[in-house]
């Protein structure tokens, strides 16, 4: 088993050495990303346990296949992030489809079924959201925008979902949305965050 | 549409937040591989891509590392015992405990089991299949055991009952297969291009009644006669035949009605030389008079219908 030498900082290196098999590279890996994985896995499944188990999944899916990143498509962060966010996607689908089986709940306040389990937001996370050191890019953008961006973004609901589930016209989400993407774009481009393809 | 415009549509694009007008605006400047548009497009997921990259990271417990190497230790031991199924233990499921969780720390598989759970395992299995087969005895013997009264039949009538019971059983599956062939014989003919269709009238002694159709495929020689009203005494041999202008027969096969009551009759002709089924004129169906044996067409009896190409 290869060694991490104080050379192999690289992200793509790590990835490159995971693909040898290489269990160190990935605990390195690991360190450096888990706490993203986490937070992104918490923010869509609002649950600490299912959310670490997301996060395995992420780094166990990048043991199985390092071969998948494609460099010329994004960075490493940006490459777990997006596997972290459809794992734990999938997750929340199955266990909504296995709630709604158990619970055979109708719909609340207008909201399908299936969206009950993702508006139900744990007061834990709650008060995270609160505490939030929002930060950079995200910062730069009203807590209103944030929050249509991130229901859209995490929980993968349209604009007439977001709207029912806040109470709030199509028309202002819509605004919301808009307003803020087109802000984050602005910010990435002029702060050269991360390149755009 | 304006450069600016196009851009923030399809931000909203790919967050699933246009009306249907603008979402097949998009769609229709997508399909028609405009590359401004793709440009925006992969620009908009490029943003939303990153997205997630803005988080505060949050630690996970520590045990969630342990978990990882469990299960990557697992593999790996797994592997080294079978490295030709590699790729199989690759894709095998993380066994969950009672919890629904994921249980690293603990050995997978028939290994958890001791032998006197196994040895439960296995009577439970036993009794399970016993009231199965019992149940499947009750269904299929008792209600052979009695008649139409209600009244308790001898083993032999048990038997004999039972025997036709199968019989009939055969039958219907036979009839339902002969039907799935049948369908797909037709299902075969009808998709060819160059199928021929052709109206059968009664040759002799015609009336509204005495009606047909010849389906051929030129392609395969394959053909299908349905005929409606038609003479056609069971254990008679007939031949159809495909005729030239000159009253020339170029293609020819026999066949027998049998009884099965059947309107229609599937016929493969022998190979065929001729490059265009325009040749022909006429197909007729005929008396089939000659016996075993026989290398001529003269003993061919009179003929029951046909029908023109033109």
């Amino acid at each position: 088993m290869g060694q991490i030498t104080p050379t192999m900082t690289d992200d793509r290196e790590l990835l490159a050495a995971i693909q040898t098999r290489d269990r160190e590279a990935l605990d390195a890996l690991y360190e450096r990303y888990s706490g993203l994985v986490y937070a992104v896995c918490l923010r869509v499944l609002q649950c600490p346990a299912d959310a670490e188990d997301a996060l395995i999944d992420t780094f166990w899916q990048v043991w199985s296949k390092p071969e998948k990143y494609d460099a010329t498509r994004g960075t490493v962060p940006t490459y777990l992030a997006m596997i972290a966010r459809s794992r734990a996607l999938d997750m929340r689908r199955s266990r909504s489809a296995e709630s709604n089986r158990r619970d055979q709940a109708k719909p609340v306040d207008g909201l399908a079924p299936e969206m009950k389990g993702e508006m139900t937001i744990d007061p834990a996370v709650m008060q995270e959201e609160e505490n939030d050191q929002v930060h950079g890019a995200l910062a730069s953008l009203t807590p209103e925008q944030r929050e249509a961006i991130r229901m859209s973004f995490y929980n993968g609901l349209s604009h007439q979902e977001i709207a029912q589930a806040l109470r709030t016209p199509v028309g202002t989400i819509k605004s919301r949305l808009r307003q803020g993407l087109i802000q984050l774009r602005e910010y990435f481009r002029t702060s050269g965050e991360e390149p755009l393809s | 549409m304006s450069s600016d415009e196009l851009r923030e549509l399809t931000l909203l694009y790919v967050v699933n937040a246009l009306d249907e007008d603008e979402r097949r605006v998009i769609d229709q400047r997508l399909s028609r591989g405009c590359p401004e548009t793709i440009g925006a497009l992969a620009e908009a997921r490029a943003v939303l891509n990153h997205l997630p990259t803005l988080e505060t990271p949050i630690s996970p417990s520590p045990q969630a590392r342990e978990r990882l190497r469990s299960r990557i230790e697992r593999q790996q031991s797994t592997e080294a015992r079978s490295p030709a199924a590699d790729s199989a233990v690759r894709t095998v499921p993380e066994p969950k405990s009672a919890s629904g969780r994921p249980a690293d720390a603990i050995p997978s598989g028939r290994a958890l089991q001791s032998p006197a759970k196994r040895r439960y395992s296995i009577a439970i299995a036993a009794i399970i299949s016993m009231i199965l087969t019992g149940g499947l005895i009750a269904i299929l013997v008792v209600p052979a055991m009695f008649d139409q009264r209600g009244q308790l039949l001898s083993l032999q009538e048990i038997v004999k009952q039972m025997k036709e019971d199968m019989t009939a059983y055969v039958d219907d599956l036979n009839r339902l297969q002969e039907r799935d062939q049948v369908r797909e014989a037709m299902d075969q003919l009808l998709s060819s291009p160059a199928l021929k269709v052709i109206s059968l009238r009664a040759l002799e002694n015609a009336n509204d009644e005495n009606r047909g159709w010849l389906y051929w495929d030129p392609e395969s020689n394959r053909c299908r006669i349905y005929a409606e009203h038609f003479e056609r005494p069971e254990g008679g041999r007939y031949r159809l035949a495909l005729v030239t202008e000159d009253d020339q027969e170029i293609l020819g096969a026999t066949f027998t009605f049998d009884d099965s009551g059947r309107s229609f009759f599937d016929i493969t002709l022998p190979e065929n030389d001729i490059d265009s089924p325009n040749h022909f004129a006429s197909v007729r169906v005929l008396h089939d008079d000659s016996e075993e044996g026989d290398e001529t067409d003269d003993v061919l009896g009179r003929p029951i219908f046909g029908g023109s190409f033109h």
